[in-house]
């Protein structure tokens, strides 16, 4: 049986709380379902988080169970109304109709593993001051050296299919192509997409 | 105001941009309030331009109100009869590690709603150290591509 002991400092906190002896009552109608196997993933930027604690709880933030995701970053646990997971960033989310929560992380922690990505640019891109390739679980981007360039080694997830491959060029000349690499033949770039500028006027006073 | 775009290479894969959209890919246009929501239109091709009236965003949520209890701790959100697809409760802990807690409601059909703080497993005690905010989205990810995606914030009081 676990217990929870609540420390309320603030005092503004301890304002806001007009009738200590009568917390707010859940929603009409809100029910707690059955307890049942539910199966928790954690993920930050779509990368699976190994060894992060999940626990599950009930509507009204009642302890069920506990465990740590494996390195699919995923756990299964008797659940419940919500999972947690307990971590920096800690996140709880409701458990879906079908038994399932995706918890996302920002924090990334070990950090973005290293990659090797095969590529072929099928089509040189209109400007060429600098080839980088973007994936969708790392915010940066790793240097392309050339057109030619057959393998791109850096951090970013290596189990996604699709990637980008931007082409920097003057100011507003940049030009994006998207490849999905299937059966882990080359990703193929083909298709330049120039980036246009648009005019946006905001009348919100 | 802030106003920023991406481009859109996979339904799970954003690029983000400066500025601009990128030609013959989906891409979007979001336009931020300093301390307010967003309101953001997906494109299939990039438009000329972009007019936004304050008419366009959600008004602002009421401001939350915290409880404490032996139990532990509850956040009420209090806009009765506006529905939307997930809210974020967002605050700072302290467990007696720091925690930045986030908490997903889901969909509400109506934000007149009690928030729970889960109790941490070891009973540990939750000790808040900021405010808490909140953020409620509709149309996510343009659930209905003809719709905007916009979100409203709220803050507690200080």
């Amino acid at each position: 049986m676990h217990r929870c002991f609540v420390v309320i400092s603030m005092a503004w906190l301890a304002g806001a709380c007009a009738d200590p002896d009568s917390p707010p009552a859940l929603d009409a109608g809100v029910v707690d379902p059955p307890l049942r196997a539910v199966t928790v993933t954690v993920e930050a930027r779509r990368l699976p988080m190994a060894d992060v604690p999940v626990f599950t709880s009930t509507a009204d933030g009642r302890f069920i169970a506990e465990g740590v995701t494996d390195a699919e970053g995923k756990v299964t646990l008797m659940g419940g109304a919500t999972a947690t997971a307990l971590a920096l960033d800690t996140r709880t989310a409701p458990i879906g109709d079908d038994d399932e929560v995706r918890l996302e992380l920002t924090q990334i922690d070990p950090p973005v593993p290293s990659s090797t990505w095969a590529i072929d640019i099928a089509t040189p891109p209109p400007p060429n001051l600098g080839l980088r390739l973007v994936t969708p679980c790392y915010r940066g981007s790793v240097d392309v050296p050339s057109v030619d360039s057959t393998s791109v080694t850096g951090e970013g997830c290596g189990r996604t299919e699709t990637l980008g491959l931007v082409a920097d060029g003057t100011l507003g000349d940049t030009h994006l192509a998207r490849a999905t690499s299937v059966a882990g033949a080359p990703a193929r770039f083909e298709t330049w997409h120039g980036i246009q500028p648009i005019e946006i006027t905001a009348h919100v006073s | 105001m802030t106003t920023w775009t991406y481009a859109e290479l996979a339904p799970d894969f954003r690029y983000w941009l400066r500025e601009g959209l990128p030609v013959g890919l989906p891409g979007v246009v979001a336009v931020s309030l300093d301390g307010g929501g967003h309101y953001a239109r997906r494109f299939e091709d990039a438009p000329p331009a972009l007019t936004v009236e304050a008419t366009d965003f959600l008004l602002p949520l009421q401001p939350p109100v915290l409880y404490g209890d032996a139990q532990g701790l509850a956040v009420r959100l209090t806009d009765t009869g506006r529905a939307f697809d997930d809210c974020e409760v967002v605050f700072q802990a302290e467990s007696p590690g720091f925690m930045l807690w986030t908490i997903h409601t889901g969909p509400l059909a109506d934000a007149n709603h009690v928030v729970r703080v889960p109790a941490l497993p070891d009973g540990r005690a939750i000790r808040m150290i900021s405010g808490v905010e909140v953020t409620c989205i509709e149309n996510r990810d343009f659930a209905d591509p003809t719709r905007p995606e916009r979100t409203a914030v709220g803050a507690s009081r200080r």
